[in-house]
C-alpha cells in the first residue's frame, strides 16, 4: 500500500511564489496508526504532562555486512501511557525547483534499488509503553545474497498515541463539538553499508534570485559516489567590500540529486554591490551524527557573484 | 653534658649495630631478591601499581515531538462555523513542540484533515479548513503558548524547514475553523492530524 505524502515547503521570498500552483498536502487515508515516536535516550527528561510523546534516539541507525543488527532507544516521558509502533517505510528527501521539500514514504512496491525495505526487521514492533517507562527496539537485517556494494536506504517511521482516548465533555443538546486528536510519527534513516564506500558528491549548479529584502540561493547537488552524502551545507553572502552580511550552515543529505535553497535577508541601507554568495559542502562537522557512522567524502567550493 | 655524649655514643653503637643487621639480612636474602629480579626481567617489570581508566559516555543525538495541546473548536451550532486563532486563543490552539539538536535544522510535516468525523460512528463529517495564516512557529522554548511568544505565521500545510532554538526546542502551534452545515448532525466530532519530524539532513 502506497501512501504518498506530497508537502510543498513555503517560499518566503521568491519572484515566482504562487501558492495556487503548489501542491498541497495529500492527507493519507488510511486507518489511525498506532506507532512509537521518537525517544531521547541521552537526556533523562522528567515525567510531563504532555498529552502524547516519545522520545527516539539515535535518529540515524547505521547497520553494515560486519555489524548485521542495531538498536533504537524509546521513552515515554510522560505520565499517560503510550502506543507505540514501529514499522519501516521507503523514502528520500527530494526537492523540486524552486528547492520545495518533499517526501514521499511507501510501504510497498518500492523499485529504487537502493532499498532496504523488506529485509530489515525491528523487534518489538508495537509496544504499549508505561509513563516513564524505556523501551529498546532492535533491528535485524538480512539482506539478499550478492547484494552490490554500496549503502541502502529505509526510513524507521515510529509512531505514537495516547493509549487511552481523551475524556470527551458531555456535549450539550443540539450542538457541535469539535476536537482534533494528534499522532505523532517521527521518520528516522536507517543505512546499511557493504563493501568499499565512497562519499563523493557535485556541485552542478549554483543560482540566485535577488529582491529588494532578500537573495535566495539555490544549489544543485548530484550524488557520484555509492553512500548517502551525508554533510554540511556552508553558505556566506558577502559584500563587494568583503564584509559578510550573514552566514548559515545546513545540515545535507544527497541521496541522487538535491536541490537546496538558502535564503538571506538583506539589511537596511546601502549595501558595496555587487555582492557574493560563497558556498561549500563538506562531510566535516555534523553534529548530529556520530563521526564513526559519517563517511568522509570530497569537499566542494564555489563562488557566485551576484551582479 | 655527658649524658648526651652517652646517648650519643649509645645512638652511634645502635646504628653500627642496626647497619651490621641490615648487612646480614641483605647478605642473606640477596641471592632471592636477585632472583626475583631476573625472573621478573627487569627492572621496568617493577611498574608502578596504577593505572588510567578512560571513562566514555555515548551521547546519542535524538529527536522528539510532543503533543502539548489539542486542537480544540469547542461547541458550534448548525449552520455556523468556529474559529481558532493561532495567536490569541491559548487555550484552545494545538500545541507541538519538537525537541532536539540544538540550532540544527528539522523537518515538520502536518498531515492535515480536512473533515471531522462524527463519534459513535454516525457517519456524519464536520468540514475543517486550515488557511495560510494558521500556523505558527517558535523556537525561543519558554512559554507554552503563542500569546506568551515571539512567533512567525507559517502556512501549516507546508514543509517547516526550521532550525531549533538555542535550547533545541521549536513549538508548532495550529489554529484552524470548522463549518457547520445547516443540518448537521448535533454532537461530538473528531479527527486527526499527523505531526511528522525528521532531521532532513539525513
Amino acid at each position: 500500500m502506497r501512501h504518498e505524502i506530497t508537502i510543498p515547503r513555503k517560499l518566503r521570498c521568491a519572484t515566482t511564489s504562487d501558492n495556487t500552483t503548489w501542491r498541497g498536502i495529500v492527507f493519507a487515508r488510511r486507518r489511525m496508526l498506532s506507532g512509537c515516536l521518537l525517544t531521547l535516550l541521552a537526556v533523562m527528561l522528567p515525567l510531563s504532562s504532555v498529552l502524547s510523546s516519545v522520545l527516539v534516539a539515535p535518529t540515524v541507525v547505521v547497520l553494515s555486512d560486519q555489524q548485521r543488527t542495531g538498536r533504537m532507544i524509546l521513552r515515554n516521558p510522560t505520565d499517560v501511557p503510550q502506543e507505540v509502533s514501529v514499522e519501516f517505510k521507503f523514502g528520500l528527501p527530494i526537492s523540486d525547483s524552486l528547492g520545495n521539500l518533499t517526501l514521499t514514504l511507501e510501504d510497498s512496491a518500492v523499485t529504487d534499488p537502493r532499498s532496504a525495505l523488506g529485509w530489515i526487521r525491528a523487534f518489538p514492533r508495537r509496544i504499549v509503553m508505561p509513563p516513564g517507562a524505556e523501551q529498546t527496539v532492535r533491528f535485524v537485517a538480512r539482506p539478499p545474497k550478492d547484494l552490490p556494494e554500496g549503502e541502502y536506504w529505509s526510513r524507521i517511521v515510529v509512531s505514537s498515541q495516547r493509549s487511552q482516548p481523551p475524556q470527551l465533555d458531555k456535549v450539550k443538546e443540539g450542538v457541535i463539538s469539535a476536537r482534533l486528536n494528534t499522532i505523532i510519527q517521527t521518520a528516522i534513516s536507517l543505512k546499511y553499508r557493504k563493501g568499499d564506500l565512497n562519499a563523493r558528491v557535485e556541485m552542478t549548479g549554483v543560482d540566485a534570485i535577488v529582491t529588494d529584502s532578500t537573495v535566495s540561493v539555490l544549489v544543485d547537488m548530484v550524488n557520484r559516489g555509492n553512500v548517502s552524502y551525508l554533510g554540511v551545507l556552508h553558505t556566506r553572502l558577502i559584500d563587494a567590500d568583503g564584509n559578510e552580511i550573514e552566514a548559515k550552515r545546513e545540515n545535507t543529505a544527497v541521496y541522487y540529486d538535491l536541490r537546496r535553497r538558502v535564503d538571506f535577508r538583506l539589511p537596511e541601507g546601502e549595501l558595496a554591490e555587487p555582492m557574493k554568495v560563497e558556498i561549500s559542502v563538506t562531510t566535516e562537522g555534523r553534529r548530529d551524527v556520530p563521526a564513526k557512522d559519517v563517511v568522509p567524502g570530497n569537499a566542494v567550493d564555489y563562488s557566485l557573484v551576484l551582479e | 653534658m655527658s649524658h648526651i655524649r652517652a646517648h650519643t655514643r649509645a645512638k652511634r653503637e645502635e646504628s653500627q649495630m642496626n647497619g651490621t643487621s641490615r648487612m646480614k639480612l641483605l647478605s642473606r636474602f640477596l641471592p632471592v631478591f636477585a632472583a626475583l629480579l631476573i625472573i621478573a626481567g627487569g627492572s621496568t617489570a617493577w611498574a608502578q601499581a596504577s593505572a588510567t581508566a578512560d571513562a566514555t559516555a555515548n551521547v546519542l543525538p535524538q529527536l522528539t515531538v510532543a503533543q502539548e495541546q489539542d486542537l480544540a473548536f469547542g461547541d458550534v451550532l448548525p449552520g455556523d462555523s468556529a474559529m481558532v486563532d493561532v495567536a490569541a486563543d491559548d487555550a484552545s490552539v494545538g500545541i507541538v513542540r519538537i525537541s532536539g539538536q540544538a540550532t540544527e535544522n528539522v523537518t515538520v510535516a502536518l498531515m492535515l484533515p480536512t473533515h471531522l468525523d462524527e463519534d459513535g460512528g454516525g457517519g456524519d463529517k464536520l468540514v475543517i479548513e486550515f488557511a495560510a495564516t494558521d500556523g505558527a512557529w517558535d523556537a525561543t522554548g519558554g512559554a507554552s503558548v503563542p500569546s506568551d511568544l515571539t512567533h512567525t505565521v507559517y502556512d501549516p500545510n507546508t514543509v517547516l524547514d526550521q532550525p531549533f532554538g538555542g535550547a533545541g526546542d521549536l513549538d508548532i502551534f495550529l489554529g484552524g475553523k470548522v463549518r457547520a452545515r445547516n443540518a448537521q448532525t448535533a454532537g461530538a466530532y473528531t479527527g486527526t492530524v499527523m505531526v511528522i519530524a525528521w532531521y532532513a539532513g539525513s
